[in-house]
């Protein structure tokens, strides 16, 4: 059987959230998956506790918690041959939901099922990230060394997209990232005639080169580590083993 | 030909859809159904099928599967299949094809080969007199 480490984010000591936790709890419990856990206090952050779980040799670390959490423990999971498993409590939970993981005591069943795939991350220069990246008006992007792209729109943002439903569902599983470029205008189709219908851009790449118009401009990861351009943004093809649900996006 | 029909769905399996607000510059080469709604400069392949919507304007060099035109192209449109080209096509390039369809108002300015389909020995005769 697999050992599992679960880690409980800082904010789950609200007193909202208690009821929810003693069913996680009891639930895991019942499931027979129950394993080390630790809350995270202002004592202790987060990337050292998982650090030490896996040089103890932990094989899934569990994280409760929302898309921010996820975020803040995966530069420590990566490189190591851990296995990843969500139970989401928060928000956003975007991450979760895309991998048909529900929200609370439900994901206890999800875990105990542990239908596992690899997943592909993104890489923008040293940073992984599992949804997107964000970049600002005004950025070209360089794809695969052939071809760049451009919004002619001037306050457009273009996302690289590598999990999830951004106009449309991202397979995190194909070794490509997608950049999507909104329209200009939401309309009552892609095709329609009028101004009212504008498509969305979708192009499929491996590698995509970001330079902004100003000397740096700044790329969201993730929804929250900032980068700065000229960055480098790959897809890393099946880097994460992850725990997902029956009713994932992709 | 799925890529042909304006079935919304049917687009969301489309790998490149180049929209009205965007401009792409250099050599895109795809593997899959390409939509063209915005700008293009440079080439343009895909061992699929191509659209080129009513507000595209591409100059490019074009190798498709299947092509369906209702914009603009200025340069060589080579295709694997068929080429369709709707009343609001602009074609000003050479066209090589097995099929084409040509509607009412489309316009096309170039030379078209029909690939696979050689050129009877009379219509040689006469060419070179």
């Amino acid at each position: 059987m697999s050992n599992y480490f679960y880690v409980f984010d800082s904010f789950l000591q609200e007193p909202k959230y208690r009821s929810e936790l003693i069913k996680i709890e009891t639930r895991l419990a019942t499931l027979g998956i129950h394993g080390r856990a630790e809350k995270i206090t202002i004592l202790k952050n987060i990337q050292e506790a998982v650090r030490e779980a896996i040089k103890r040799g932990t094989e899934t670390i569990v994280v409760v918690g929302n898309d921010k959490t996820v975020s803040k423990i995966l530069p420590e999971i990566v490189d190591h041959q851990v296995m990843l498993g969500l139970i989401p409590l928060g928000e956003p939970i975007t991450i979760a939901t895309d991998l048909g993981i529900p929200a609370g005591a439900t994901a206890c069943d999800v875990l105990s099922r542990r239908v596992v795939k690899a997943l592909d991350l993104g890489k923008a220069n040293s940073h992984y990230f599992i949804l997107q990246v964000t970049a600002p008006a005004g950025a070209q992007i360089l794809c695969d060394g052939k071809y760049t792209v451009q919004s002619l729109d001037p306050a457009g943002t273009m996302v690289i997209n590598n999990l999830g439903r951004y106009d449309r569902v991202t397979n995190p599983t194909d070794g490509r990232l997608e950049i999507i470029v909104p329209g200009r205008t939401s309309g009552r189709g892609w095709f329609s005639r009028g101004s009212a219908a504008q498509a969305s851009s979708v192009f499929a790449v491996k590698k995509a080169r970001v330079t902004g118009d100003h000397a740096a401009s700044s790329l969201i990861l993730d929804g929250q580590v900032v980068v700065k351009t000229p960055i480098t943004i790959e897809a890393v093809p099946r880097k994460l083993k992850i725990i997902v649900g029956p009713h994932r996006s992709f | 030909m799925a890529i042909f029909s304006r079935d919304n769905e049917q687009q969301k399996d489309v790998e490149t859809i180049i929209g009205a607000t965007v401009k792409v510059d250099g050599n895109f080469t795809g593997s899959g159904d390409v939509v063209v709604e915005g700008h293009v400069a440079g080439t343009l392949k895909t061992s699929k099928d191509l659209r080129v919507g009513e507000g595209a304007v591409i100059k490019a060099d074009i190798e498709a599967a299947n092509v369906f035109v209702a914009g603009e192209i200025r340069g060589h449109v080579k295709s694997n299949g068929k080429i369709e080209l709707a009343p609001t096509a602009k074609i000003i390039g050479n066209v090589e094809t097995q099929t084409i369809a040509v509607a009412h108002g489309a316009i096309l300015h170039g030379k078209v080969t029909m690939a696979g389909h050689e050129m009877p020995p009379e219509a040689k005769d006469e060419k070179e007199k």
